[in-house]
């Protein structure tokens, strides 16, 4: 038989190729190690599937600490800087592959659970209409705070995003990238799903204007945006050091200022101005919350608080960068208490009290999530004092 | 076997040996010569096959008599003067069940061309896209 | 609660109307491109000399949920199949040897292509300045992760489930011992991440995506068919969906510099480096796993490169271009020579050096043989008499005390490595485009296969320092790479390496190795 076969035929169902395929293969495996992976360390009792498909997928020198090669970078950048290096970034870390994705999600198993969000964000949205719930809305709610600076915020959202470009090429670790790079598709994907509601309201709403033009407008050149526009750009543009726009983005900037406009304005106030569209995006945006939460403390506190060689290090250098962006972003705040000046104004819900309670709320999640593990200390009743001096 | 410009093993691909390697390596052959064709790469799968049998080789035949279709194993390889185009509102009447240009993207496994969307259908040709001819966005009433 | 106007139309719409309403994709992409927003400091944090255009456009119009909806229906029909009915037929284990074999290479190595890409394309997320087209970036980072675990899940299955697990489940750290994997990091990790972001583009997707990865994913699957391996075209032909977008991608930066002065002066130069740089480690290495790799074959490699790479990626996509200036490459005539030869030269050097592979190796049989001498005339005798020559001294018995490295020795035929792409090459036996070039620079010795690697080294010399396995390894002996590059089996003695697939031949043990005392030296030093 000829060894040159064409055509579309298959060793597997052709009877011929078969059988001399057959004939070729060990009567007995010739290795009992089938576990890929096995010279690994799990994170957990055995080593899972994520971290089979994940882990050591990384090809950098042993002087990186984690890696497993040997040796220089085969080409560098002009002038001669390294693929990827330590100087990256201030963190240190004996095993820079150490983190894991709480949930342990490869591609398939994210794309599964975004996929599931977006088909029955397409059934909401139907039954929504075809419900016609839109006619409960009260219009200024829906035409300004919708329309202006719900679109505004979505501003917010896609820099935050952006700012995970460098942080995807720089980092020196292939978990540490996949969840870097997911947790920036959840950031896109909030600022599209904004979009995707007042494009939604377009539809249901004539008149409502379906346009980017004001929102931005609001984003670059209100003063409700300012201090956080400023924020976003400094994480965004100005922070070269990976970890720390991690770290200022998803440890100080989004459980503070994310948290407070997503939970307690938009999705908190929302039924009381007869929206019941608003949460069903803003609760997406919380699971992505939550779920990028899990991912990121464990990067700088499972990971790199608690480094044997360089955790009080790291902790110290983490005190730090709270102390420069905690300020900005407590002015980001403060800024963003202007809106509750162009809201019909409900006692009990957007008067002092009822804000004071909301930003307890969001600083006290932060205490407890992000500040407590790294013994940062921050006066948040001051904080909020601060914050509230925004209010007109 | 195919006897079109367009085939798999169409001009020097029929030759062999010293035959192959004096065509390959004449002159005229050490640059790149520029192709109006258009390649495309389907993932075998039940509804490509559909597509492929019903609407490509079927009912749009005569939208482009220059394409070619041949089994590769695990896909079908298609190449054609031009471009090829699918529209996905006409494979969904086919199969009976919704199938967007995204379900068509799935099993769609290379281009060589320059491929886009807009709104259910899926085109792969040869012009130059963003360069000659300007890319489009969805219009919405 | 006043009802304001549009609440009343909104009303009035629905008593007419109350047919279910939702958002499609594309509506909501289409008001993308005004995502971003001017600022002072709004630039990029790795450089380019091109200036990329504002309103650049993405061909797909995808949005985020949309993504992953696509790809989530694309992975229950992949997986589906590999745990469903894939393993039902036990197909890992009708797999031809030589094949199981080939797979631990290319799937191995594609996984730190696809991994580096996610970072390459983070860089171009970066840079880019046209929101589209940083979409069109998101997206392939997910792809390129998306593509990474496929790429392991190939090595995971075959572990899991195939005839010789050895190799597939521990590439990650066996791979860096041998003399494929420096050449393969230059090719498909650093070259995709170090440099100007338009030329890491034009590497990456203009010429590794648009041209290379046509053979290295969807024509190999053929191969893996003809050879028994269904897993490989569930898998390849999967990631391959992905590749469009990034072609895409890569075609659209090429728009968004189009109109560019830099684009006149620098792009066909960065084309020809981008075409030399992927073509110099790609031609011979695939065609010796596909031809080399496998028992039945499916066409010459040749003819396979000729398709793809010449006429269509050639004429569709440069060729199309020729109006903007793009011309052919340059170095096109020695990477056709390559194609035609370049594989036989590397197998020569890969069996040569096969105990420091993860993988087995086969010498060509008789009817090979014939195939080679039919389709390649002159591989007789260049190659063919030297490998019965080498199976007469027993190169496959580990009781022979015969590597082939030894007949090169014997033979006066130092191997080199070519500084710039880290692939192997023996001067004064081959027949592809390689010829010595030696420089000397701050008191070290560089050797060069080829003008197009010399000139990006006499250039830039600091981007390529990396040193060669024959001076990292000089003065050792080979059993002790070996056994430090965890080169062996779980029984701890037998090489996960072999010169043969046949199944009653003998194994080799690090015993055997030793016992030859092959110590490595650099050839450079004998200058």
């Amino acid at each position: 038989m000829s060894i040159e076969v064409s055509g579309g035929r298959r060793g597997l169902t052709d009877p011929a190729l078969a059988a001399t395929i057959l004939a070729a293969i060990p009567d007995q495996p010739l290795e009992t190690q089938r576990k890929m992976n096995y010279f690994m360390t799990p994170r957990g009792k055995r080593i899972n599937e994520y971290e089979v498909l994940c882990c050591y997928t990384q090809p950098t020198p042993d002087w990186i600490p984690g890696g497993l090669d040997w040796g220089d970078w085969t080409q560098k950048f002009h002038g001669g800087r390294p693929s990827w290096s330590n100087e990256s970034t201030e963190m240190r870390s004996s095993d820079w592959l150490k983190h894991r994705d709480p949930a342990f999600r490869w591609h398939a198993l994210y794309v599964k659970d975004k996929a599931e969000e977006w088909r029955y964000t397409d059934r909401f949205l139907k039954a929504y209409s075809a419900d016609g719930q839109v006619r409960s809305m009260d219009p200024v709610w829906r035409d300004e705070v919708l329309g202006d600076y719900l679109g505004a915020f979505g501003f917010s959202e896609y820099g935050l995003f952006n700012s995970h470009s460098s942080v995807v090429r720089d980092c020196l670790g292939d978990t540490l990238r996949m969840s870097s790079a997911m947790i920036g598709l959840d950031k896109v994907d909030n600022a599209q799903m904004i979009q995707m509601e007042r494009t939604f309201l377009a539809k249901l709403v004539p008149g409502f204007p379906e346009s980017t033009d004001i929102p931005k407008n609001e984003w670059t050149k209100g003063a409700i945006f300012k201090g956080s526009r400023e924020v976003v750009q400094q994480i965004w543009q100005e922070t070269y050091d990976w970890n720390e726009i991690l770290f200022s983005g998803h440890m100080i900037y989004d459980p503070l200022f994310g948290q407070f406009v997503r939970r307690e304005f938009f999705s908190r106030l929302s039924s009381y101005y007869g929206d019941t569209l608003t949460p069903f995006f803003i609760n997406q945006m919380q699971l992505y919350f939550s779920q990028t939460k899990g991912i990121t403390t464990d990067m700088f506190h499972t990971c790199l608080a608690s480094d044997e060689a360089f955790g009080d290090y790291n902790t110290r250098l983490m005190h730090v960068w709270a102390n420069k962006w905690l300020p900005r972003t407590i002015t980001a705040l403060k800024d963003f208490m202007g809106i509750f000046a162009k809201i019909p104004e409900i006692q009990g819900v957007t008067d002092k009290p009822a804000i004071e309670a909301a930003l307890n709320r969001v600083f006290d999640d932060w205490k407890h999530d992000f500040a407590d593990p790294i013994g940062y200390k921050a006066d948040t009743a001051a904080l909020i004092k601060t914050v509230l001096t925004g209010l007109k | 076997m195919s006897t079109s410009s367009n085939a798999y093993g169409a001009g020097i691909m029929a030759k062999t040996g010293k035959a192959f390697a004096d065509e390959y390596f004449s002159e005229e052959n050490q640059t790149v010569h520029e192709s109006n064709e258009v390649v495309l790469v389907l993932k075998k799968s039940d509804e490509i096959n559909s597509v492929v049998h019903e609407i490509l080789l079927g009912d749009r035949k005569a939208d482009n008599p220059t394409l070619i279709v041949e089994d590769r194993a695990g896909y079908w390889w298609l190449k054609a003067t031009g471009k090829i185009e699918v529209d996905c509102t006409e494979v969904s009447e086919l199969l009976g069940k919704h199938f967007s240009v995204y379900d068509l993207l799935v099993d769609v496994s290379s281009t060589i061309g320059r491929a886009y969307t807009l709104g259910e259908t899926f085109t792969i040709t040869s012009e130059l896209m963003g360069l000659d001819v300007k890319l489009q966005d969805l219009q919405t009433a | 609660m006043a009802i304001s106007a549009a609440t009343k139309a909104a009303t009035d719409a629905l008593a007419v109307n109350r047919a279910p309403v939702s958002v499609g994709a594309q509506e909501v992409h289409r008001w993308m491109q005004s995502f971003t927003w001017d600022f002072e400091k709004n630039r990029t944090k790795y450089s380019t000399k091109y200036k990329m255009a504002n309103d650049t456009k993405e061909q797909f119009k995808l949005i985020a949920k949309e993504y992953a909806r696509m790809e989530s229906v694309k992975d229950e029909r992949q997986f589906g199949s590999l745990q469903d009915v894939l393993t039902r037929v036990d197909a890992a284990n009708r797999v031809h040897p030589k094949w199981n074999e080939s797979m631990k290479v290319i799937s191995n190595f594609l996984e730190v292509g696809e991994y580096n890409a996610i970072a390459a394309t983070g860089m171009l997320w970066d840079s880019a300045t046209a929101p589209e087209q940083k979409n069109g970036y998101l997206g392939q980072v997910l792809d390129e992760i998306r593509h990474t675990n496929q790429c392991g899940y190939i090595n995971y299955y075959f572990a899991k489930q195939g005839q010789d697990a050895a190799g597939h489940n521990d590439a990650r750290r066996t791979r860096a011992i041998g003399p494929l994997w420096k050449g393969m990091k230059r090719v498909f990790s650093d070259g995709f991440i170090s440099g100007d972001a338009v030329e890491c583009s034009i590497n990456l997707q203009l010429v590794g995506e648009a041209c290379f990865t046509n053979p290295l994913i969807v024509a190999v699957t053929e191969w893996a068919s003809a050879n028994g391996d269904e897993m490989t075209p569930t898998v390849f032909l999967s990631i391959e969906t992905d590749e469009l977008r990034h072609m895409a991608n890569g075609y659209q930066t090429v728009v968004s510099i189009a109109n560019d002065a830099a684009a006149s002066k620098y792009l066909n130069t960065d084309l020809n480096n981008a075409f030399w740089t992927q073509q110099k480690y790609f031609t011979p290495v695939l065609g010796m796993m596909f031809e080399y790799g496998s028992h039945f074959k499916v066409e010459p490699w040749v003819k396979t490169w000729n398709r793809w790479v010449y006429e269509d990626w050639g004429g569709i996509w440069i060729g199309r271009l020729g109006k903007y200036g793009v011309q052919s490459p340059a170095s096109l005539r020695d990477a056709k020579k390559d194609a035609y030869w370049a594989h036989h030269d590397l197998f020569m050097l890969a069996y040569a050096l096969w105990p420091t592979g993860f993988f087995r190796l086969t010498l060509p049989t008789a009817e090979e043989a014939e195939w080679y001498e039919a389709n390649y005339p002159g591989w007789y005798d260049m190659y063919g008499k030297v490998y019965e020559e080498w199976k007469a001294r027993g190169c496959e018995d580990p009781n022979s005390g015969f590597l082939p490295l030894q007949w090169f020795i014997e033979n006066n035929h130092p191997i080199y490595i070519d500084r710039v792409s880290q692939v192997p090459f023996c001067p004064s036996y081959c027949k592809g485009a390689s010829t010595l070039r030696v420089l000397e620079f701050n008191g070290k010795k560089h050797s060069f296969s080829d003008q197009w690697g010399e000139r990006m080294w006499l250039s830039e010399p600091e981007r390529y320092e990396c040193q060669n396995i024959f001076e990292q390894y000089e003065g050792r002996e080979l059993s002790e790479v070996i056994a430090e590059g965890h080169g062996l089996r779980s029984d701890g003695k037998t090489l996960i390496s072999q010169p043969h697939t046949n199944k009653d031949g003998k194994l080799w043990t690090l015993d055997d190795i030793k016992k030859i005392n092959c110590v490595f030296s650099d050839p450079l030093k004998a200058l």
